[in-house]
């Protein structure tokens, strides 16, 4: 081993690559005792081999390890996270957002950078949290009509957020910033809605849990294109007050079928499954309201009633029932308790953002 | 037989008998207008449908978080403003703020049918105002004949005005009971609620149906007397119709589908707009008419029983103030009601309803307000109060809705 003092010349990294002998001279006196000794032959092509391997396993670890940090600061998540890597972990809770009365729905930027929740309190509207849970504006909804009630919202692919407002019948788009964009105007004009829960896939096509009707049996989801025609409708006659939506990359939409007490799926040819529902054991439903899937396939249902948050991983298949991990949370207003949790949203971080409708907050669970 | 056989065919009787009575036992029970059950239109007459696992949306059996009926929660409130409070994404009614979802329709003002793909959400005002808010144009509607302030397509007061109740917090709290027990107990005016009693949504409805209107319960709590005198006293308002809540005009009086498919007491068939008294369904402009008054209309007007029966509904506990027509000039005999406003007219026959309680008070909260204190007999003695009483229209302008001066 080199020393301090020893004499290494300046490409003596370069020359383990060559293969070159850059064993130090041995002192006087030392092992094998007279003059300067050199190594056998031998010995030194093993000694150059072992150095060779050691460091191509250094330079491995390095790349590996510089891939880590890459990932970590592109992604922000968990080391748990890795991909490949099958372990599920439970989420805990980290943290609150605060100044929002009786919030409904939550949205979040892919980084986390903004988080957008709905409320139902006094007056009705949609506040934006930066990622540490500063408030930085109250969104400007139209002054027509003059009572809104906006409940779901999602960010769209793109990075627009789009509000549905259930008791205007309309939904809103505005920029990443929060600006007000436009509202979204079907082709058909006598198609109308009025919205819980809305996504938008990745071709820009919008999904819509439509209410209008007093009769459950009517309620529906609406899946128009970008540019407003009325592709198809979902699910009317089976849906009881279709919560929060979600699509997948490969189209499929999950719904929370929350007066059934169901989570079902429509696959791409608009076909249902069920996937989990109502029932007293701990991982069936009793009120199901928002839900988030992240890209580990990890479900988070919020059950309302139950004052919990249930989680499950997706099954293999898209009509497989989900496996049931665990309940977050419990009844109360400490940290992690809930009063009537509502909305679910997940960002990129796999930060987990929980709107807690009586205790007025958003919490924040992470791994 | 011999006396195993016996014992032995005894036992098997009674393991099947208990078998069977379990087995019935976990069958769910059919439920009707509740707000957890499925509910479907045939020929327009709301028919429930079994949800045996519905029940887990409010109660766990070993899991609950309350006594109160192994339920979810132990405030059994906010537990029904999961779906009908400012939070709720699963009913038609927030009763919190007093606004509600008229559904995929609006009134054919020609034909009084609610009629569905018409634009909008139809937020309105409930008409039982609601108990945090009440959207109600309290203001506005003695000025009969004036122009809603809220313009010609809004048709409840924005929540930016903060319509707050002004009725005071009558829900969840102890208080007294108006007017309850016998004549024959004057002076007392009313029972105060037993300490630790509150007064919650359960108390008055029945969230798994039964088959009355607005799922009402036919004996409330806090009724006062006997069971034998509360039975008695118990009301049941068949519910067939298809419900409306809200109105796009706060002073249409019932909901406009209560006459579908009925024939008055002539055989004739009930106007089905009979209750907007000739004023235009789309006209935000208040009506200068009482509730469900006879009107301009050359047809008799007839109501439907159930409206009637709202005022014998209400006297479940608040007995006294239930008083037939000429009650304004018969002694009653109590020393405080002894004179009173005819408030029923339990045959429901023509012109019957015209003075229910629902004419001047609504059931959950009103932002009416009161600019001057009154003197309120009450047990024990008399107190001031500038509580609205939960009517319509401000300083008791009801009077002036009728007894126009």
């Amino acid at each position: 081993m080199a020393r301090s003092g020893d004499t290494l010349s300046e490409g003596s990294v370069l020359d383990i690559f060559e293969g070159e002998d850059v064993t130090p001279p041995t002192a006087p006196g030392g092992p094998g005792g007279g003059g300067p000794a050199r190594a056998l032959p031998d010995e030194d092509d093993s000694r150059n081999r072992r150095r060779k391997v050691l460091a191509l396993v250094l330079a491995f670890l390095m790349l590996v390890v510089g891939a880590l940090v890459a990932w970590y600061l592109l992604t922000r998540k968990p080391l748990s996270q890795l991909p490949g890597v099958n372990v599920v972990a439970t989420p805990t809770y980290k943290t609150s957002f605060f100044g929002v009365d009786k919030p409904l729905g939550v949205a979040a930027a892919a980084d986390g950078s903004r988080v957008f929740v709905t409320h139902g309190g006094t007056t009705p509207g949609v506040t934006m949290f930066d990622r540490d849970g500063r408030i930085l504006r109250e969104l400007e909804l139209p002054a027509e009509p003059a009572y809104h009630v906006p409940v779901y919202l999602t960010v769209a692919p793109d990075g627009t957020l789009w509000v549905g407002d259930r008791a205007a019948g309309a939904i809103y788009t505005f920029t990443p910033e929060g600006d007000p964009l436009s509202t979204f105007t079907p082709k058909d004009e006598t198609v109308f809605y009025s919205p819980l829960g809305i996504a938008v896939a990745q071709d820009g096509t919008l999904y819509v849990a439509d209410v209008l009707s007093n009769e459950p049996a009517k309620h529906r989801i609406l899946v128009f294109a970008a540019d407003g025609t009325l592709l198809r409708t979902l699910g009317e006659g089976m849906l009881n007050y279709p919560n929060q939506l979600q699509v997948d990359a490969a189209g499929n939409l999950y719904v929370t079928d929350s007066n059934h007490a169901r989570f079902v799926v429509y696959d791409t040819e608009g076909k249902q499954a069920l996937l989990t529902g109502p029932g007293a054991g701990l991982g069936d439903l009793g009120l199901p309201r928002g839900f988030a899937i992240d890209d580990r396939d990890r479900l988070f249902v919020a059950d309302t009633t139950d004052h919990q948050v249930r989680m499950y991983t997706l099954g293999e298949t898209l009509t497989a029932p989900p496996t049931f991990v665990a309940a977050l949370g419990t009844q109360g207003v400490g940290d992690g308790q809930f009063n009537f949790p509502n909305g679910v949203a997940i960002d990129a971080r796999a930060r987990i953002y929980i709107t807690d409708r009586e205790n007025n907050r958003v919490q924040v669970w992470g791994f | 037989m011999s006396t195993t056989k016996r014992v032995l065919g005894g036992a098997l009787a009674t393991l099947v008998g208990v078998a069977s009575a379990l087995f019935i036992s976990t069958a769910p029970a059919y439920a009707d207008n509740g707000p957890h059950v499925k509910v479907s239109t045939a020929d327009n007459v709301l028919v429930s449908e079994l949800q045996p696992g519905r029940c887990a949306s409010c109660h766990r059996v070993h899991t609950a978080k309350s006594t109160d009926g192994m339920l979810l929660k132990t405030d059994q409130t906010n537990l029904c403003y999961s779906c009908h409070g400012d939070g709720g994404t699963g009913a038609m009614t927030n009763v919190q703020s007093g606004i509600g979802y008229a559904g995929a329709g609006e009134v054919d003002p020609t034909t009084g049918i609610w009629t569905d793909s018409v634009r909008g959400a139809q937020v309105g005002a409930l008409r039982g105002g609601g108990f945090d808010q009440a959207m109600i144009d309290a203001g506005a509607a003695v000025r009969a004949g004036t122009t809603s302030p809220t313009g010609a397509t809004a048709h409840l007061i924005p929540a930016a005005t903060t319509p707050e109740v002004t009725n005071g917090n009558h829900m969840g709290g102890q208080g007294i009971v108006w007017g309850a027990g016998a004549y024959s107990e004057t002076p007392v005016a009313g029972t105060a609620l037993a300490a630790g009693v509150q007064l919650e949504c359960g108390s008055c409805h029945d969230p798994h149906g039964n088959g009355n209107y607005r799922i009402l319960k036919a004996i409330p709590d806090f009724t006062p007397g006997t069971t034998a005198q509360k039975e008695a006293r118990q009301v049941n308002i068949p519910d067939t119709d298809t419900k409306v809540y809200t109105t796009t005009n706060y002073w249409f009086a019932a909901d406009t589908n209560a006459f579908l498919g009925k024939t008055s007491a002539d055989g004739s068939a009930y106007q089905t707009n009979m209750a907007l008294q000739g004023v235009s369904a789309t006209d935000p402009t208040p009506i200068s008419k009482p509730l469900l008054t006879r009107g301009t209309n050359p047809q008799p007007v007839y109501v439907d029983k159930y409206i009637a029966n709202v005022a014998a509904w209400c006297t479940t506990c608040h007995t006294r103030y239930l008083a037939p027509s000429g009650s304004r000039s018969n002694d009653s005999g109590d020393a405080i009601y002894t004179y009173r406003h005819t408030s029923d007219h339990l045959s429901g026959g023509e012109y019957g309803a015209n003075r229910n309680c629902m004419s001047c008070h609504v059931a959950h909260g009103s932002n009416a307000t009161m600019g001057e204190t009154v003197p309120v007999e009450w047990p024990g003695g008399t107190a001031t109060s500038s509580d609205n009483r939960m009517l319509r229209v401000d300083d008791r302008g009801v009077c002036l809705l009728c007894h126009k001066v």
